[in-house]
């Protein structure tokens, strides 16, 4: 059953993209990664609107103190199976903000990432490569639930 | 009516014009036309099957009522628009395959029973208790003032046009004369019914992802999602299929007729696609300016034109 789950969920990944207080690089770059140049709808990649559709976090900047009850429910809200993909140097390490009093630091303090994209930005295609290479942990992680 | 047989009836029902036929004809005209959209925006596209793979997809996904949600509406809408749709489904002669429920009056039933769909969404949209679902159905409600006036015109129309209210008598009259070329105002009017009723494109205000997050569906997650969606797809395939019976005369050909249905509402489904791709959605009240004035008035006019030519 689960390794039917599994590669179902590779086929349609229903993308949602968090902004937890970056400085915009990254969302630029991954909404150049959904563009037709890119075609990441040929995989089945499709930008949602809500959390609550959504398959796969795109997770962009260090967690500042500001948002991190919002960036928490967001988390809360999506369906499981889910998987968490931090885009951006920030929001793997905290980056250039590491140690500063208004961050809570990178996104693996706050909630368990999957996925580690680096890059400042990160380019498109690396973007592209890390979501469909994250949905294989899926079948790893089996039924967390 | 009298004698029905049952064992036909759930065949009709679950297979045939029914549940699976149109459900595997739906998701085929949905993937179609994300293919042929992304192939005029210079993309690849995803595979045909893109749809079914989203589908199942949410089947397994966890399912998530809100908190603050008036449960029963919540539970009870992606039921009463799939049941609904499902069963205007089993309605609707393909080719002309006569369906065993067809009786006297039924495209009046067939437009109570789609009507029947957007009810479900407005009510599902705004027991999520979210302000972009409420926003989403007050729209919805909206359009559905000005959109379902078409349908009415067309159902008055083909029933002046055959003499009958009977649907498998408006399939079974068509002939290919020159007369009926004035059907062609009710058949552009009823195109843009289409459009309107499965919000594509230039009427896609109740669901744009961009401003209101996909509007109604903002709350639905996993399975009661993926009947909305698959509403959608039989939808899709219901209103194609009654395009087909309405205004293309074709031969009883048995079985052939049926294949030669199911490529013209592929080819319908294109045009669609085609009109979706080349327009950007238009605002709520451009929307009733433009319906409900000149689509509504090329509806009636098409009407009057058939009356008097049917000498009444």
């Amino acid at each position: 059953m689960s390794r039917i789950s599994s590669s179902l969920l590779k086929r349609s990944i229903w993308v949602y993209h968090l902004n937890t207080g970056s400085c915009n690089g990254c969302d630029i770059e991954i909404v150049a990664a959904l563009t037709p140049r890119f075609d990441a709808e040929r995989f089945g990649v499709r930008l949602v609107g809500t959390p609550r559709h959504a398959d796969v976090i795109l997770v962009t900047g260090p967690v500042t103190i500001q948002t991190i009850d919002k960036v928490k429910r967001i988390y809360e809200q999506t369906p499981e199976p889910k998987l968490v993909v931090a885009v951006g140097t920030c929001a793997c390490t905290g980056g250039l903000f590491k140690g500063s009093y208004s961050i809570k630091g990178p996104v693996n303090k706050v909630f368990p990432v999957d996925y580690y994209i680096m890059g400042c930005p990160p380019r498109p295609h690396n973007i592209l490569k890390g979501i469909l290479e994250a949905v294989n942990l899926f079948k790893k992680r089996g039924d967390k639930k | 009516m009298t004698n029905l047989d049952i064992t036909l009836l759930l065949f009709e029902y679950l297979i045939f014009p029914g549940f699976l036929f149109s459900s595997g004809l739906g998701i085929l005209l949905l993937g179609l036309r994300r293919k042929f959209r992304a192939r005029i925006q210079g993309r690849r596209g995803p595979p045909i099957l893109q749809p079914l793979y989203d589908l199942l997809k949410l089947l397994v996904k966890e399912d998530i009522e809100p908190a603050t949600a008036n449960k029963t509406a919540y539970k009870l809408a992606p039921i009463l628009s799939f049941a609904s749709v499902t069963l205007v489904s089993a309605l609707i002669p393909i080719g002309y395959y006569v369906p065993q429920l067809s009786f006297t009056g039924d495209i009046i039933l067939i437009f109570y029973f789609l009507s029947m769909l957007v009810f479900a969404v407005i009510i599902g949209g705004s027991s999520s208790s979210n302000p972009y679902s409420a926003v989403s159905a007050a729209r919805f409600a909206t359009m559905l003032i000005v959109f379902e006036l078409p349908l009415v015109f067309t159902i008055a129309t083909m029933a002046v046009w055959s003499k009958s209210l009977m649907l498998i008598n408006i399939v079974s009259v068509k002939k290919f004369r020159i007369e009926s070329l004035i059907l062609l105002p009710i058949a552009i009017a009823y195109l843009f019914y289409i459009m309107a009723k499965l919000h594509l494109n230039p009427f896609s205000i109740p669901v744009a992802e961009t401003e209101i997050l996909e509007g109604i569906y903002v709350e639905y997650t996993g399975r009661k999602l993926a009947l909305f969606e698959l509403s959608h797809a039989i939808e899709f395939s219901v209103l194609t299929s009654l395009f087909i019976d309405f205004f293309v005369p074709l031969p009883d050909m048995g079985w052939v007729t049926i294949i030669i249905h199911v490529v013209l509402c592929i080819l319908l489904a294109i045009l669609i696609t085609f009109i979706e791709a080349i327009f950007a959605r238009i605002r709520i009240d451009q929307f009733v300016k433009i319906f409900g004035v000149y689509v509504n008035l090329l509806a009636i006019l098409g009407f009057i034109i058939v009356l008097f030519l049917m000498g009444w």
